[in-house]
């Protein structure tokens, strides 16, 4: 196994950045024939990707090679304080549907030598693997969910080491690492107040530790599948993507849900609902006094939607919950209240210079 | 200054028509822009409409009437569909990319001569010259000795 990413990303075939879609390079077509993959087929299928990914369609020819190339990289997944939802994500992403010949094609992009859940090993063989993983150089280090602070507090102990200890010691070699889910991205559920365990991102546990490895955040409560495979395959074909503050990828958190929402237009010119079901609400207008937290959360999930982007939350008339921020289970909205039903305290109707009647038809005045 | 080519151009842009989506005329404008480009530099360009931003259906439906359809038109069958369909403005071809169920998957417009999606590719003609040869290659010869005499 080849595990030189930096190998993979600059092989490419000649085209240009700005440019139009290229054709394929010989070997990427011969690879193609070979495995009877119509090349038409897999450069429309490129063409969607590039177009998900926010990508150049120039880069159709670097994707497809990519998707293609002989060399795997190794993923070792650790999963530490977590549910196993963005686990369950992933593996329903469109990349790992299974299925279809360029479905598997994709999922083998990947070497997915490491995963608790997914292998068969267990015990000592597992760990035995691990440690080989992680003495090679260049993997792309997966973590899934918090990690307790203190490594002897006994809140997260496997393989007889502690969460801080396994982090550590797989981290040292990793040439990347992709924090996903909200708790290993920012602490997420298992740092909610009262954080009993001490738990930690996987941001500031590299800051404490001194860890200064590439680190790309894929938040979400979980992430949407396609944005987890995507930054991956970002990575693959184009190197590191550009980053927000927060460590997130712009391609997929440069926006707020609410900026892609199609019930936007009403949140400026009203009527706003005022209750769940109620008439505003089945005719598409804004959810912004039920709680929606979409106008500060950061998330593809209006332009990628979930479920092989069938919809997304606030087309079942529910409000976002900003489950893609910081400390999203603690927010403090109006009235100092916590809720994902409390209207957030921010960006009031009368700090955006609204009318008064776009909020206060009916029901309580959260903006005084 | 020996060639024409060489003169510096500047392509004002055109204010919109009235009633026209300002997306739609800077997307044309654009447009105008990258065939200009690749008439001087032969240098294709795509722009895709998902990251068209406002891109409503309204908008949508404005920029599909203003390119038109031209004179060709195109389709990929390869369980996939690719419509492909050259506008009034040769050299300025939509694409549209549908999976196995029809939905929309993309939606680019590609300035070049010929999409590259239409052309076929060295290595799929290498292969389809095999399968000709075979196929025309003479049968081999029948054995039509009889068993008894075989023996």
């Amino acid at each position: 196994m080849n595990t030189d990413l930096s190998n993979r990303v600059d092989q490419g075939s000649a085209q240009t950045e700005a440019g139009g879609a290229a054709t394929f390079d010989e070997a990427t077509a011969t690879r193609l024939l070979a495995l009877g993959i119509s090349r038409r087929r897999f450069m429309s299928y490129c063409a969607g990707l590039a177009s998900l990914l926010a990508l150049p369609q120039a880069m159709v020819p670097r994707l497809a090679q990519a998707a293609t190339s002989a060399t795997l990289p190794s993923v070792v997944y650790m999963s530490f304080q977590e549910c196993t939802g963005c686990l369950e994500s992933m593996v329903n992403s469109f990349a790992f549907g299974g299925g279809t010949t360029i479905d598997n094609l994709i999922l083998n992009m990947i070497s997915l030598d490491y995963q608790e859940t997914l292998m068969a090993a267990a015990g000592d063989q597992a760990e035995d693997l691990l440690l080989s993983l992680t003495a090679k150089t260049g993997y792309v280090l997966v973590v899934d969910g918090s990690i307790p602070a203190d490594w002897d507090s006994g809140y997260f102990i496997s393989g007889e080491r502690s969460g801080v200890a396994r982090f550590k010691a797989a981290a040292q070699k990793a040439g990347l690492i992709v924090a996903v889910g909200t708790c290993a991205s920012f602490g997420g559920l298992p740092k909610a107040n009262p954080n009993p365990t001490g738990a930690m991102s996987i941001g500031d546990l590299m800051k404490g530790l001194g860890i200064t490895k590439p680190l790309v955040n894929v938040s979400g409560c979980p992430p949407i599948p396609e944005v987890i495979t995507g930054v991956i395959l970002y990575y693959l074909s184009k190197g590191m993507p550009q980053l927000d503050s927060l460590q997130r990828p712009t391609v997929f958190y440069g926006e707020t849900v609410h900026d892609g929402c199609y019930r936007m237009s009403s949140f400026m010119e009203g009527p706003l609902a005022q209750a769940f079901d109620d008439s505003n609400s089945r005719k598409g207008k804004c959810l912004y006094q039920l709680g929606c937290k979409g106008i500060v959360t950061h998330n593809a999930c209006a332009s990628v939607r979930w479920n092989q982007g069938t919809s997304f939350p606030m087309m079942s008339g529910h409000g976002c919950i900003g489950c893609s921020e910081p400390d999203f289970w603690d927010r403090l909205n109006a009235k100092n209240q916590k809720g994902f039903y409390v209207p957030i305290a921010t960006g009031s109707g009368h700090s955006r210079g609204l009318p008064c009647e776009v909020c206060h038809t009916d029901g309580d005045d959260y903006d005084d | 200054m020996t060639n024409l080519s060489d003169i510096p151009v500047l392509a004002e842009r055109a204010e919109p028509l009235p009633g026209e989506s300002p997306v739609v005329s800077a997307v044309l404008n654009q447009v105008m822009e990258l065939l200009a480009q690749f008439l001087a530099s032969g240098t294709a360009a795509a722009l895709d409409l998902k990251r068209v931003p406002r891109m409503d259906a309204a908008t949508y439906r404005q920029l599909k009437d203003a390119l038109s359809v031209g004179e060709v038109t195109a389709t990929v069958k390869a369980e996939v569909t690719v419509e492909i369909t050259e506008t009034q403005y040769p050299g300025v071809w939509w694409l549209t990319h549908r999976k196995e169920q029809g939905a929309i998957v993309t939606e680019v417009i590609e300035i070049t001569d010929l999409p590259v999606i239409l052309k076929s590719h060295a290595v799929d003609m290498r292969a389809g010259l095999r399968r000709l040869e075979q196929a025309l290659a003479p049968p081999p010869p029948r054995d039509d000795t009889p068993d008894r005499v075989r023996r």
